[in-house]
């Protein structure tokens, strides 16, 4: 549901207000140089509003790991039953090493803003777990993140690309994310498999989905 | 008492770009660089080149490079056709077709919808067009704008 404000234009295009973005974005305010990570693709109304300040922008389009989830063969010969562990334990390491070839950051990078959006979304338990583990060694005691959180499987609200159009408004367009499975969670599972991040303030939205600002802990 | 030929314009004569050998008794206009009509080089689209490319005026690339290019006081416009696999330096860079290297505009960086980019890109000034999507690292300075590009450097780390 969208208030008179976030209307969709006749592109599909729609503007979010977002009520924690602004403390997000003024924590960070006194950095000389801005490191940001946004999980999606670069548009055109984000590197306009981190523009005007010294900052390295790095946009990983990360969904598009995603169209082919990694597949593990079972070990266990044939006629036995196999080991789900086991099988969870290789399906976790596939998605470690996805994401870690997806993030290769300078040695000593140290993220002061992830722009997560609706990914975690999109991952499943394993994946979840092996994109913050991957994510780790670039967060600090000062990093914060942003998130949109789907708690009911409403599919109406994700398949959107997200940019920053001021402090307190994001910028939302059609994507290309369709085919992608999504898994509803409850904002403290998702935060469980979030290693080093915690919910600072969450605001649950009126379409449903749950936005929240995380500090790295 | 009427002067027939009043509407029409004087008939003006464009030096071919520079890329286009000049005779050795061509005339002077066979000789000006691009830059100094304000128009640009033209690297078209059946041209393939593999090396180094510097100069001082500004080009349009529409053909396929591997290797470099370097213009560094003047504008470099990859267009619609253009291939380049290359580091590119220029005072300012406008993207409508292919690079796959690092790119650094010493005054501003102009993306297209119609580009496809993967390296890192450093300038103090970034535009990317109303539907473009960027995927890489965009390293950005304002204070650099006004500097002269000294110090001006691609970011070591390689896109997210």
């Amino acid at each position: 549901m969208l208030n008179t404000a976030e209307q969709l234009d006749a592109l599909g295009r729609q503007t979010l207000q977002t009520r924690l973005m602004p403390d997000v974005l003024e924590q960070l305010a006194a950095k000389s140089h801005l490191m940001v990570f946004d999980i999606g693709f670069g548009v055109n109304e984000t590197i306009a509003f981190f523009g005007n300040r010294k900052c390295r922008l790095h946009f990983s389009a990360l969904h598009e790991s995603l169209r082919a989830p990694p597949v593990v063969k079972s070990k266990t010969p044939f006629g036995q039953l196999a080991n789900q562990s086991e099988q969870e334990a290789a399906l976790y390491q596939a998605w470690l090493e996805r994401f870690q070839s997806a993030m290769q950051f300078a040695p000593g990078t140290q993220l002061d803003l992830c722009l997560f959006w609706d990914f975690l979304n999109y991952l499943d338990d394993q994946a979840l777990k092996a994109f913050a583990d991957a994510l780790a060694p670039y967060t600090g005691p000062q990093t914060l993140a942003h998130a949109y959180i789907l708690l009911k499987p409403e599919a109406d609200v994700l398949n959107r690309e997200y940019g920053v159009k001021a402090a307190d408004l994001i910028t939302v367009k059609p994507a290309q994310y369709g085919s992608l499975a999504f898994y509803a969670r409850p904002q403290a599972r998702v935060t469980s498999m979030m290693k080093g991040f915690s919910v600072k303030h969450s605001v649950l939205r009126r379409d449903g989905l749950l936005e929240a600002a995380l500090k790295s802990a | 008492m009427f002067d027939r030929n009043k509407d029409r314009q004087p008939e003006k004569i464009d030096p071919p770009a520079p890329s286009a050998p000049a005779m050795d008794n061509a005339s002077t206009a066979y000789r000006t660089p691009a830059a100094a009509t304000g128009k640009s080089a033209v690297l078209g689209a059946t041209i393939r080149v593999k090396g180094e490319i510097s100069g001082d005026e500004n080009l349009l690339i529409e053909g396929q490079v591997e290797g470099s290019v370097s213009l560094s006081a003047h504008e470099l416009t990859i267009g619609k056709t253009g291939k380049v696999h290359a580091n590119i330096t220029a005072r300012t860079i406008r993207i409508d077709g292919e690079v796959h290297g690092d790119i650094a505009g010493k005054e501003k960086v102009v993306v297209s919808s119609t580009s496809n980019i993967k390296g890192t890109i450093v300038t103090p000034k970034m535009t990317l067009e109303e539907g473009a999507r960027f995927k890489g690292t965009i390293d950005i300075d304002p204070a650099h704008a006004n500097s002269g590009g000294t110090g001006f450097k691609p970011a070591a780390d390689k896109p997210a």
